[in-house]
């Protein structure tokens, strides 16, 4: 799973708008992951400045 | 909001903001969509300085018109409020990795006209939040477009469960716009590199110079990291941009290293955070024809003048224009033509005199360059004399390139190594040197 550390996001917005899946929103000033969407590429992994998204690996 | 508008703006920067500026004033009914709750609340990194007010730039002249606190394009006739503090700045001082310095205006401050003026973009955005609101404008804020769908004579702006219906729309949604992906256009672009930027405002920080900007090269795990330092408008707050073309580069790790590096110590040892940004961004070559399917491309969406917010205010400006004449032509049943002629003037002045070959090259200087020594040594031979006052990136790169080319003679007898890194790269485009760089 995906999530990103709002605790760390700057809200910044590039890893929405760069999310190949729009899986990314901003919703009041944070930034959400929808898990639905996400397929787990992890380019918000790679491309955030400030290495707020994380990449949980799921329970098998 | 409204059951249809004209025109649905997405993205309310600087941009989407001029351009719902143009059309309310011509009488069209506007929605702005910004994703933002407060959209004059800045959280992607700038350097919220303005540039150049000493010369033609993007085919404007532009100015801060300080009787009446506006800032002024006289060229294009667009001008609105600006309320919050100017600083102006007058040098610009570069340093290498071994701190050899070259330094653009020649030090004797307000003899000439500043080369930059440091601003403030919440107050920007506000006024000009303020401006429109008195022509109407309906600012949808916290909206964020999610997709768009085409139909005869509509396009529907989808904005999570909210949807928005117009004749034109205009995408002002920044770099790496969600528009511009939608609409196909990157596949005809070139991808040259990604941008990582960590940014903040700091406070006590002890500049080696005062009002001027300070940028330097330096290398972090032996990858080029470029650090901007200009003074904020008001107060003692520096803004403190540090920026790099590699991946992996942890760029919080970055701060703490050279803030505490010998190089830099000194100024930063008393430096304190007070806000922070960040920004990612793809560097691709620009939209050659920014109209397709009703929607016009502006500002940062459609170019990556990066720096150089002018030309998100300029595009935003004149793009808007060109969609009300649009709808006056279409008013009226006659020819239509304004679009054609705002793209003939995004090609052939907006991204052909402005060439982001030009603007890369700033960045490109560590890859150009290659090694800290050879850095080094170059600008030791080009620092040796002032360049005149300039922080345009287009016309500093044009002062470089000449002065290099007249010392190459120098260089034949001095190091003839060097030369012969230079010659391998100087005829190569930044973006081609990039690519190769940073695909290994
Ligand atoms: C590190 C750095 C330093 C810079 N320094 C300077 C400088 O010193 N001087 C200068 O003039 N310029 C500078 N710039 C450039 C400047 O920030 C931009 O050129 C300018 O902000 C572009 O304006 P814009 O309106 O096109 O886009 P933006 O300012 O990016 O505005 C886009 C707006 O759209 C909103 N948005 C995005 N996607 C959506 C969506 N899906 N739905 C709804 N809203 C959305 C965003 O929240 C934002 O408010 C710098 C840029 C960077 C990265
Ligand atoms: S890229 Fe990083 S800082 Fe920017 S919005 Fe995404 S998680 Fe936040
Ligand atoms: S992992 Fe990929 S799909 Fe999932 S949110 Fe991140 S970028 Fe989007």
């Amino acid at each position: 799973m995906v999530t990103i550390d709002t605790s760390v996001c700057l809200v910044c917005g590039g890893c929405i708008d760069l999310c190949p899946k729009t899986a990314i929103q901003m919703v009041d000033d944070r930034v959400y992951v929808i898990q639905e969407k996400c397929i787990q590429c992890k380019i918000c992994v790679q491309v955030c400045p400030v290495g707020a998204p994380r990449h949980i690996e799921d329970a098998a | 909001m409204k059951e249809r508008y004209d025109v649905t703006v997405i993205g309310a920067g600087p941009a989407g903001l001029l351009a719902a500026k143009a059309l309310a004033q011509n009488g069209f009914d506007v929605a702005v969509l910004e994703r933002k709750q407060d959209p004059a609340a800045i959280t992607r990194a700038c350097g919220q300085s303005l540039l150049p007010p000493n010369e033609y730039f993007f085919g404007d002249i532009f100015h801060y018109n300080e009787r009446d606190k506006r800032f002024c394009f006289s060229v294009s006739g667009l001008s609105f409020p600006y309320t919050g503090p100017v600083k102006s700045l007058y040098n610009w001082h570069m340093f290498s990795p071994g701190m050899k310095k070259m330094q653009f205006g020649c030090g004797e401050e307000k003899k000439t006209a500043p080369i930059a003026l440091s601003y403030d973009k919440d107050v920007l955005i506000k006024d000009l939040l303020r401006d429109i609101a008195c022509d109407h404008v309906d600012v949808c804020a916290g909206t964020e477009y999610t997709d768009m769908q085409f139909g005869p004579g509509t396009i529907v702006v989808k904005a999570g469960e909210k949807a928005f219906q117009s004749s034109f729309v205009i995408a002002a949604d920044g770099t790496n716009s969600r528009v511009v992906q939608k609409l196909g256009y990157n596949s005809n672009r070139r991808h040259i590199a990604n941008l990582y930027v960590q940014s903040c405002f700091i406070k006590g920080f002890k500049p080696p110079h005062d009002n001027a900007i300070i940028t330097a090269v330096t290398f972090v795990d032996e990858k080029p990291v470029y650090l901007f330092l200009l003074p904020r408008a008001e107060g003692d707050e520096w803004n403190f941009i540090i920026l790099t073309l590699e991946a992996g580069v942890d760029l919080t790790a970055a701060y703490d290293r050279i803030t505490k590096d010998a190089r830099f110590a000194a100024w930063f040892k008393a430096a304190k955070k007070t806000k922070e940004f960040a920004a990612i961004e793809y560097i691709y070559s620009p939209i050659q024809r920014p109209f397709r399917n009703n929607v016009l491309i502006v500002g940062d969406a459609g170019a990556c003048q990066e720096l150089e917010c002018l030309g998100a205010m300029l595009t935003g400006w004149k793009g808007g224009l060109a969609i009300a004449a649009a709808l006056k032509e279409q008013e009226l049943g006659i020819m239509p033509r304004a679009i054609a002629q705002y793209e003939d003037w995004w090609l052939n002045t907006y991204i052909k005199q402005y060439d982001y070959q030009d603007y890369l090259s700033i960045f490109g200087i560590a890859y150009m360059f290659s090694k800290p020594e050879v850095i080094d040594y170059v600008f030791g031979l080009m620092g040796d004399e002032s360049f005149p006052a300039t922080f345009n990136p287009y016309r500093a790169v044009g002062l470089l390139g000449g002065r290099l080319q007249s010392l190459m003679p120098r260089i034949m007898q001095e190091r003839p190594d060097i030369l012969q890194v230079l010659a391998g790269t100087m005829s190569l485009f930044p973006s081609d040197i990039m690519g190769q760089t940073l695909k290994k």
